[in-house]
């Protein structure tokens, strides 16, 4: 089978940077997949998101008005969200690691980081067509599994120091 | 009374919508695996890279207008274009240095500073020089970096850890 038998798959690129979308673009159609939708912040990614019904999103992180973390929010929670099971893949550089662990919690499935190189496009596209992550839904968030790793023989449904509210405050 | 969380609910990959159906997954990986896909997709990125090189040369040269005429605002994006664009082109230093330069105008907005000129040009100049000089671009680059952060950690009256930072 070749790279030609996977054409119907749909990319969305949200990015400000031209020339990162046009370079972006080159590597998804080299791989096959023609049908690559792009726009230049994450309101207009949402508006494609629900036209075009792309199978994976890549997004950069700083844009405006909207940047790449309120865009995955709002996938992920919005009441409109055509998918919020999306994979999204987030594009970063080494300056924002800082915004890194924001973007997870709003639900980023993937990150792949600056400098873009093909293998590491590869892996990531791999990554989420051959790994899907779980879904977690609970109070406060909704999108992949932070956690890659389960613990083994753990049954307990509380995985987080504030998975109690209010660290057991009396009411 | 105590009061506890919502039980998390996990919701298993094979209960909401694929990618791609079960029986191409495999299919997939495998051609995306495939010398041949990581052979077109490294053609396509370099087909792009002189065209991308230039459009950061261009970058460089609006960003010392920029920084001459002491717009700082518009310094910090062409700053920002660059430190996107460089390091994916191989001009590591250049894109780190841009950086530098937007962290150190961000760190002395957040301190209501007037950035300094000094330590503008200096990262300016840098940048230039290290995306204008492929290939002793990231040894000279890193050593003037080190300098511009202790310079600027200095200007900022902050440790050089924060400047990194």
């Amino acid at each position: 089978m070749s790279l030609a038998a996977f054409d119907y798959l749909k990319a969305l690129v949200v990015e400000d940077n031209a020339h990162m979308r046009a370079l972006l673009r080159s590597l998804l159609h080299a791989l096959g997949m023609k049908q690559v939708y792009e726009c230049t912040d994450g309101q207009q990614g949402y508006q494609e998101l629900r036209e075009r019904k792309p199978d994976f999103v890549l997004t950069d992180l700083s844009m405006k008005p909207v940047d790449g973390i309120e865009f995955t929010r709002k996938v992920r929670s919005g009441a409109d969200s055509p998918n919020p099971y999306i994979p999204i893949v987030m594009i970063t550089g080494h300056t924002e690691r800082p915004r890194v662990e924001a973007a997870r919690d709003a639900g980023v499935t993937e990150f792949l980081a600056k400098p873009i190189t093909v293998q590491n496009l590869l892996s990531r596209i791999i990554e989420i067509v051959d790994r899907p992550r779980p879904f977690v839904r609970c109070d406060g968030y909704f999108g992949p599994d932070r956690r890659r790793h389960r613990m083994e023989g753990y049954a307990g449904p509380w995985r987080r120091a504030d998975d109690f509210n209010d660290d057991l405050a009396l009411r | 009374m105590f009061s506890r969380r919502r039980k998390a609910q996990f919701i298993d990959p094979k209960s909401y919508p694929a990618m791609l159906k079960p029986a191409d997954v495999a299919q997939f990986v495998a051609v995306l695996r495939s010398e041949t896909a990581a052979r077109r997709a490294g053609r396509a990125l370099l087909a792009r890279s002189a065209q991308l090189r230039d459009v950061v040369l261009d970058y460089v040269a609006s960003l010392e207008k920029a920084a001459q005429f002491g717009d700082w605002a518009e310094t910090w994006l062409h700053a920002h274009e660059i430190r996107g664009l460089a390091e994916t082109i191989g001009l590591v230093a250049a894109g780190r240095i841009a950086n530098k330069l937007c962290l150190y105008l961000d760190a002395a907005a957040a301190r209501s500073q007037a950035p300094d000129r000094t330590v503008v040009m200096l990262h300016v100049d840098a940048a230039a020089r290290a995306a204008r000089a492929r290939d002793e671009a990231t040894q000279l680059g890193d050593a003037i970096l080190n300098e511009l952060e202790a310079l600027a950690a200095y200007k900022l009256g902050t440790s050089a850890e924060m400047a990194a930072e």
